[in-house]
């Protein structure tokens, strides 16, 4: 599996909808059930699953699958250095 | 960066004061719990018959007989009290000395990473990410605060609440053991709603300073978004971060709440389980159970303190780092620090074989650059944009340091001399004045701190710019943020003054009169022309025409020195110079 498709199968697991119904340009304002509390989810299941720890600033940007996977890429080039 | 370190790196830098506070809290505890301790007999006194007892009331009795005081309600109730206020007070000294502590702490770490900024080159200011420091000062500053006083906080609450427990095992281990089982099991799932809301809590934080951050640079843009007629995408965007900041504080205040009110049962459930165990299944007095139910019902809010502080110095360990990193950058790159004084200047400047790059590039921006200036001299640096020209002036002033060759005045390298004595020698005025937003008084008395008002006139004077200050409010005069409020070319004949004002034998003047229109520029020079030949000047402008008065011109292109001389000379030579000063028509 892909990053991207990682992604999208923690978003559709904790969101609640269906895998395909999610793609790249997927975001909380497209998602109605993607709210405060299941970003928060996602943060932590991705902090955990990728064992890094996102920045409390970069938190906010976490609500499009884009920036989630920008964010994830820099964090994980951070963690391998 | 581990917490053991940060403690020692920031609370041990007074490690009495910090025994001291342990030590206050340590008696604290003490008192607190014997306190809990002195309602035992009090209790026992109105529930149980005489010979059914608690261990404490017996043990409280045996003393007192043993001092020949007979026991009686009312000392118990006058000892209990008497706890009680030792218990108060103790607590309200601990917690103000640690408040202090933390203040003094915190004065220190500031102190260290802002006495480390400036004393470092001014590569550092340039190289910095832009905001960066400004951020680190306004926000992180407050955060490091909140980590020192959370450790602190820790170091409290994990005080009292081992007395506490200490206490309630000592009364009843079995009891106290059931109750600490059963508040783990059904308070287990807060831990998990518990760490959701201290995320959304941080990011409501972050929000916010997004939305601050942003409205900040609309009002520093004000001018561009008014004239451009750009208020509602400002708006528009304004909008937006407010929004996102409303969603995560609206969440996570409701979680708080909602977090509180629903423990709310689960507390009372416990305690009721515990009650109905201790009097129908263990068989307890009542004594004992309220005295363990009491210290549970205290220490169980101290427990959740401990954890909210710990993932709270979790957090803020980050800021301590951004503040530890800033200072580590700054004396990665000090300023020279010689010790001889120099207290006057006697005769030549001396510049040899002056090279530079700026870090992180390999280009030269200054190659192999030589001159001579003598005391009273007029040197005039020209060149194009971009040439070098401020960086060798900051070369000059020593707050860079050249990686090749040297720069000597009367003979001494001015990297063994102490750079205060130096820096009194010369008055310098940069290339973009910011003034301080206070008077014109107080701006002119940071160059000189002890100066008299006749002194700050007479500087005004020679930077011809007495009369506009005297039609405005004298030196009362207000200059605004950065010295908005006064005019472009009073800014810099201000600046001027402030360096005329310390009355050094050098003056070094970077693009003076380059901003201004022609009548600033002539009071520019006009006031330069009346120092000429008292001060030994060195002065850069990418106008030719400022050079013709000068003993020497350097004409300075990419880094190098093209031509030297006077101008009669540097026309005379026909060079690059000549077909320049021709293009101005100068010549
Ligand atoms: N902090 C810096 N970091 C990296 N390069 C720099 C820095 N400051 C200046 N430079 C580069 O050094 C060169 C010389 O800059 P300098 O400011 O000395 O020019 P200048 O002659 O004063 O120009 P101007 O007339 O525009 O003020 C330029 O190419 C510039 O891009
Ligand atoms: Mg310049």
């Amino acid at each position: 599996m892909t990053r991207e498709e990682e992604v999208i199968q923690l978003i559709s697991d904790i969101v609640g909808i269906a895998k395909d119904e999610i793609d790249i340009h997927s975001s909380a304002d497209s998602i109605e059930s993607w709210d405060s509390i299941k970003q928060i989810e996602i943060i932590s299941a991705l902090e955990e699953g990728y064992e890094i720890e996102i920045p409390m600033d970069q938190m906010p940007r976490m609500s499009s699958v884009q920036t989630i996977l920008e964010i994830l890429d820099s964090s994980c080039s951070e963690a391998e250095r | 960066m581990k917490i053991r370190h940060f403690i020692r790196e920031t609370l041990l830098l007074k490690p009495r004061v910090f025994w001291g506070n342990l030590a206050l809290l340590t008696l604290t505890g003490f008192a607190e719990s014997m306190s809990v301790v002195s309602l035992a007999p009090i209790l026992d006194f109105y529930t149980a018959e005489s010979d059914a007892n608690t261990g404490v009331s017996r043990l409280l009795r045996s003393q007192l007989e043993s001092f020949g005081i007979q026991p009686s309600i009312e000392l118990y109730f006058l000892i209990f009290i008497g706890f009680i206020v030792m218990k108060s007070g103790l607590l309200f000294l601990s917690q103000v000395s640690i408040l202090h502590f933390k203040y003094d702490v915190l004065g220190v770490v500031v102190k260290r990473a802002t006495n480390q900024v400036f004393h470092s080159q001014w590569s550092f200011f340039t190289n910095l990410q832009q905001g960066l420091l400004m951020n680190a000062f306004s926000r992180e500053i407050g955060a490091v605060g909140d980590l020192i006083g959370s450790v602190l906080r820790i170091f409290a609450n994990s005080f009292r609440f081992m007395f506490y427990i200490g206490l309630a095992m000592y009364i009843s281990w079995d009891l106290t053991l059931i109750a600490i089982g059963l508040a783990a099991v059904l308070l287990l799932p807060a831990k998990l709603i518990f760490k959701k809301s201290y995320r959304l809590g941080g990011l409501s934080t972050a929000t916010a300073g997004n939305f601050q951050e942003f409205l900040m640079q609309c009002v520093s843009n004000a001018k561009f978004i008014i004239s451009h007629s750009l208020q509602n995408s400002a708006m528009d965007k304004l909008n937006e971060k407010y929004k996102e900041h409303r969603k995560y504080t609206i969440s996570s205040q409701t979680m708080d709440q909602g977090h509180i009110l629903l423990n709310e049962p689960l507390v009372w459930a416990i305690l009721i389980s515990i009650i109905y165990i201790s009097i129908e299944v263990i068989g307890y007095k009542i004594t004992e159970t309220a005295i363990v139910l009491y210290t549970l019902k205290t220490s169980l809010p101290l427990a959740t303190g401990i954890l909210v502080s710990w993932t709270g110095v979790k957090r803020s360990v980050p800021s301590y780092e951004t503040i530890k990193k800033i200072e580590g950058d700054a004396g990665a790159m000090p300023l020279s620090v010689g010790s001889v004084n120099k207290t006057s200047f006697v005769n030549k400047i001396s510049v040899e074989s002056l090279k530079y790059c700026y870090s992180g590039s390999s280009e030269e921006v200054l190659k192999n650059i030589s001159f001579d200036i003598f005391k009273g001299q007029y040197l005039a640096i020209v060149g194009p944009s971009g040439s070098g020209k401020s960086t060798l002036i900051d070369l000059v002033m020593n707050i860079q340091t050249p990686p090749q060759g040297s720069i000597k005045i009367d003979g001494m390298d001015i990297r063994d001399l102490d750079l205060g004595s130096y820096h009194k020698l010369i008055g310098y005025v940069s290339q973009e004045n910011f003034l301080f937003n206070s008077s014109v008084r107080e701006n002119m008395q940071w160059a000189k701190s002890d100066s008299t008002d006749t002194e700050i006139w007479d500087a005004l004077k020679m930077a011809n710019l007495k009369d506009e200050m005297q039609n405005a409010d004298g030196l009362n005069t207000k200059v605004g943020t950065g010295g908005f409020k006064i005019s472009g070319g009073q800014r810099q004949r201000l600046s001027l003054a402030r360096a005329i004002l310390r009355d050094p034998p050098i003056l070094v003047l970077d693009e003076a009169t380059s901003s201004l229109d022609s009548k600033s520029e002539f009071e520019i020079k006009d006031s330069i022309g009346k120092l000429i030949g008292n001060k030994t000047i060195i002065s850069i402008s990418h106008r030719l025409s400022s050079s013709i008065d000068a003993d020497q011109i350097l004409f300075l292109k990419e880094g190098r020195i093209v031509e030297l001389g006077s101008f009669a000379e540097l026309v005379e030579s026909r060079g690059e110079f000549f077909d320049l000063a021709r293009l101005q028509g100068l010549v």
